[in-house]
């Protein structure tokens, strides 16, 4: 449906050049909800706006569809007005000068061949009614909450039944409560009008939730694409691990005889784990919290097993989050259960139940 | 606040004092000029012995059929076609250079600013050796090129030549609160139109225009005001015309050419004037409402995206170019070199005449120098006064409960709509009657100009509603009482905000030319009045000199302006 391949943008400003898309590629299948996700200034935004021709991109081809909307090796460039999308923006952008149903109807109202006016009315309402908006037909734009723009935004989004629906950060301008109700009626509309949606967030929960495949960018590239699942359980890249949750990121180094064994930097631990690594090998380890499990008994047969002291208990309720002390400045946070009795400075043992895609090469770099 | 509390007398006299010191620049004056239409006979102050309650003045001005023949049109025309080109340019300038690729933006923006910055007569003096119908540059050169004999073809002295002099001049300012506008339309309002399948005229058509309307017709009701108000250029330029606006006519009741001054008369043709400034004031500030509505994210600038212009961009440079031309290059070399020369035609032959004879003849005189001392003074005590009254009505208006306040705003929003000579005409009432000795002094200058506190305290109300109440609290909190908060947190955390104010207030000061004028004496003196009287004497290279050391002298203040007025400005 979407085809991106060999995207690139760079912004020339007074301050210099800035390459903020360096190649990449993805393809969204019909009815697919895809997510870019990443930190700021990975990218995302802008290979969103080069999708939806806000943005002229420097080379790459994008296909919406059967119609190839950019590619400026052959001079192709469908401006936005012409391509078959809509799109829900950050600020909402609902017009101050007009009201509820006039800014739903804008899209069908510019639309030629003319809409006759019943069609329009009969549209816009069904798109209020998707989004929950009926009883506001005709209030000022201005006197609009945060989350009922947001519900105007996304049906002025659909009123022309667009191929392609373009999202940009669409929750992040909402409070965090109204932002898990929107988060549900979203993925609820986007599965029931089965539009095909790209979206861009740097929320991983909010890209979980509502996409069946996600690109996770930084620094221009892709880092790795794949489900919600692969992408959270079979991280490619320290970074991907990192950013994909609560994840404790150590250094360690491959020992000099090898088999596996990993040397816990500023610690006198090791760890054990099934993959080929050079002698003296640098490697950075990533330990999500369900990989880890407490223990006040020592079990010394056990392999990764390693053993602290509790350096710091953080009760938060139904759970704590407790800081394990293994030497040196290498602490490692493990969510334990709020009634469990643990005192601060008793000695522990953590458990590691796989190490499998935890072990990355190379030293873990700073921007993780 | 605990009622068994000590009252801290600072909260409570500090602002008071602001809001004496406004209503006694302000209304006091104004309530004179009402009282003083009604009084009579004609050429007699209001509480002279022997004045009288009267119609007489209202009903001899009113039945004066001048008013409706000459002033009335004469006022309309003069109006609307300065309005008219000055919205054309200004909106058209803060276009190209906010959202257009246009080259060198920032000397543009440079050069477009600088008529805000010169005294009006330097530019009408300018402007007459350039466009004057027998020896003007201009029509020399036009007369050279397609060989026409003199005098002419064009001729500044008109109404045409009027209003093309004065758009000039009123552009700059208008630009600047244009750009304002259009920087702050949110992007991505255009964007969400063209996402919409709307093209892009179409979205200029039917989102940028609706959107930014309030936010361009408040400018446009400004400058229709101020244009109404305008008296320097109507003097310099309309009188030998014979062109009579009504800011000339209170002028001429005061300085009749024969008799003496009609004081009744003057206050009476000023009230309808009055109540039309108020008007404009009204829907002024219904134009700016609604623009705050508009604005989803108040007060944010964004970061505009550029319109390629393509061949348009020939256009462009082309109206840049003229206006520059018209507006600072030309008058600045005229002058120059009419200081050097006088009215020797600019020729590569005469330069080698030029002579410093002007400048030393002007800056000889006693009178230049008094008149250099007092254009600062005034300057320097008019922006003082008025950024610290500002400062605490803008505090009463941010800050306190008091049940005046609405009023106090009201008072200080209603002087942006009080026409300087009206001004100039009040205080000199004021002073005439309650003899201190203040009248013909510098002193009535600074009482009388230091009535524009509508900027100021707009300005220390955002700087104000910028700086948490809790810091205040925080320091009540550590046991400073209110008046020692308010100098050791305060006034450090606003001093930005009142220095750009200050800065405003001085630059205008030093332009100040209307009210110097009505209330002229040997002793007030200031360099546009001197500029007028010299120019008046038939002394072309003495009052080119004069106004070549004025514009030098206000040169530096476009970094001044670019620095601290203009970012605050579209911050605002």
């Amino acid at each position: 449906m979407l085809v991106v391949s060999g995207l690139t943008k760079t912004f020339n400003s007074p301050e210099g050049r800035n390459t903020v898309i360096k190649g990449i590629d993805f393809e969204v299948k019909e009815g697919d909800c895809y997510a870019l996700l990443g930190p700021s200034g990975c990218g995302k935004t802008t290979t969103l706006r080069c999708v939806a021709g806000l943005e002229h991109a420097d080379s790459g081809v994008i296909r919406i569809g059967d119609q190839v909307v950019s590619d400026p090796a052959s001079g192709i460039f469908v401006p936005v007005h012409q391509r078959p999308i809509g799109m829900v923006f950050q600020s909402y952008a609902i017009w101050p000068h007009l009201d509820v149903f006039e800014n739903i109807a804008y899209p069908l109202r510019v639309q030629r061949p003319r809409v006759a006016k019943a069609e329009i009315e009969e549209r816009v309402m069904a798109a209020l009614r998707l989004v929950n908006m009926q009883d506001y037909v005709r209030r000022a734009s201005t006197r609009l909450s945060g989350g009922q723009q947001q519900r105007v935004a996304l049906a002025r989004a659909i009123v022309r039944n667009p191929t392609l629906l373009l999202l940009d950060e669409p929750l992040s301008n909402l409070d965090a409560r109204l932002r898990d109700t929107m988060r549900k009626e979203l993925g609820d509309l986007i599965a029931r009008i089965g539009i095909t949606a790209l979206f861009v967030t740097h929320d991983q929960a909010e890209a979980f939730s509502l996409a069946h495949r996600i690109a996770v960018m930084n620094q221009g590239v892709i880092v790795q694409e794949g489900t919600p699942r692969e992408i959270y359980r079979t991280p490619t890249d320290p970074f991907v691990a990192f950013f994909m949750g609560s994840a404790n990121v150590m250094s360690g180094q491959a020992a000099p005889a090898g088999a596996g064994q990993i040397t816990l930097t500023g610690t006198d631990h090791y760890l054990h784990a099934d993959i080929a690594l050079e002698p003296g090998e640098s490697v950075s380890i990533v330990l999500r919290p369900e990989q880890l499990t407490l223990s006040r008994d020592a079990a010394p047969a056990a392999r990764n097993v390693l053993e602290g002291h509790i350096a710091r208990l953080t009760y938060q309720g139904g759970s704590m989050e407790c800081d394990v002390h293994l030497g040196g400045d290498v602490n490692l946070r493990v969510p334990i259960p709020g009634d469990l009795d643990f005192e601060k400075g008793m000695p522990v043992w953590v458990s590691i139940q796989s190490l499998e895609g935890s072990v990355f090469r190379g030293k873990a770099s700073p921007a993780t | 606040m605990n009622s068994l509390a000590k009252v801290d007398i600072g909260q409570r006299v500090v602002p008071l004092i602001g809001a004496l010191v406004a209503v006694f620049l302000i209304a006091v004056p104004v309530g004179m000029l009402f009282y003083s239409a009604f009084r009579g006979p004609a050429d007699y102050l209001p509480f002279e012995p022997g004045a009288q309650f009267t119609f007489d003045n209202l009903i001899q001005i009113f039945n004066d059929p001048v008013l409706y023949t000459r002033i009335l049109p004469d006022t309309l025309i003069f109006v609307c076609g300065t309005v008219a080109l000055t919205t054309f340019l200004a909106f058209t300038f803060a276009w190209l250079i906010e959202r257009s690729d246009i080259k060198a933006s920032d000397v543009w923006f440079s050069l477009i600013l600088f008529p805000l910055l010169v005294p009006i007569p330097v530019l009408a003096i300018a402007w007459i050796f350039l466009l004057g119908p027998n020896a003007g540059w201009i029509n020399l050169a036009i007369q050279s090129i397609f060989g026409f004999e003199g005098p002419g073809p064009l001729n500044v002295f008109s109404m045409t030549g009027l209003i093309v002099c004065q758009s000039l001049a009123s552009t700059p300012f208008v630009f600047l609160l244009m750009t304002a506008t259009l920087r702050s339309m949110n992007p991505q309002m255009e964007e969400a139109s063209g996402a919409s399948g709307a093209s892009p005229f179409k979205t200029f058509r039917k989102i940028t225009l609706p959107v930014l309307l309030p936010g361009i017709l408040a400018p446009v009701i400004l400058v229709t005001l101020i244009t109404l108000e305008q008296f320097e250029l109507p003097l310099i330029i309309g009188l030998p015309a014979r062109i009579n606006v009504f800011a000339y006519r209170i002028f001429n009741e005061l300085n009749p050419a024969s008799g003496l001054p009609n004081y009744g008369g003057a206050a009476a043709i000023s009230i309808p004037f009055l109540f039309l400034g108020m008007l404009a004031l009204v829907l002024y500030n219904m134009a700016i409402r609604r623009a705050d509505k508009f604005a989803v994210v108040t007060g944010k600038a964004y970061r505009q995206k550029q319109i390629a212009l393509g061949r348009w961009k020939y256009a462009a440079y082309a109206l840049l170019g003229v206006y520059s031309a018209l507006a600072v290059i030309l008058p600045a070399l005229v002058l120059m070199w009419t200081s050097l020369l006088g009215y020797a035609a600019p020729t590569l032959d005469n330069l080698a005449n030029a002579s410093l004879a002007a400048y030393r003849d002007v800056m000889g005189n006693a009178v230049f120098w008094k008149a250099v001392f007092n254009t600062l003074v005034v300057a320097f005590f008019t922006a003082l006064i008025s950024t610290t009254v500002g400062a605490l009505l803008g505090w009463i208006i941010a800050r306190s409960n008091w049940w005046g306040r609405k009023g106090i705003d009201f008072l200080s929003f209603m002087s942006t709509g009080i026409p300087s000579v009206i001004v100039a005409l009040s205080v000199m009432i004021l002073w005439l009657s309650v003899p201190i000795g203040i009248y013909g002094t510098i002193w009535i200058l600074i009482l009388a100009a230091s009535y524009r506190i509508a900027a100021t305290t707009r300005i220390a109300r955002a700087g104000l509603m910028q700086i948490h109440s809790e810091l205040e609290e925080a320091s009540a909190a550590s046991g400073g009482k209110w008046l020692s908060t308010q100098l050791r947190i305060v006034v450090p955390l606003l001093l930005p905000a009142l220095m750009s104010g200050f800065i405003l207030i001085f630059i205008i000061g030093t332009r100040e030319f209307t009210i110097p004028l009505v209330l002229h004496s040997p002793d007030n003196i200031v360099l546009p009045v001197l500029l007028w009287q010299l120019f008046q004497n038939g002394q072309p290279a003495p009052s080119a000199a004069l106004a070549t050391f004025i514009m030098f002298m206000v040169f530096p203040m476009i970094f001044l302006a670019r620095r601290y007025i203009i970012p605050r400005q579209s911050a605002e």
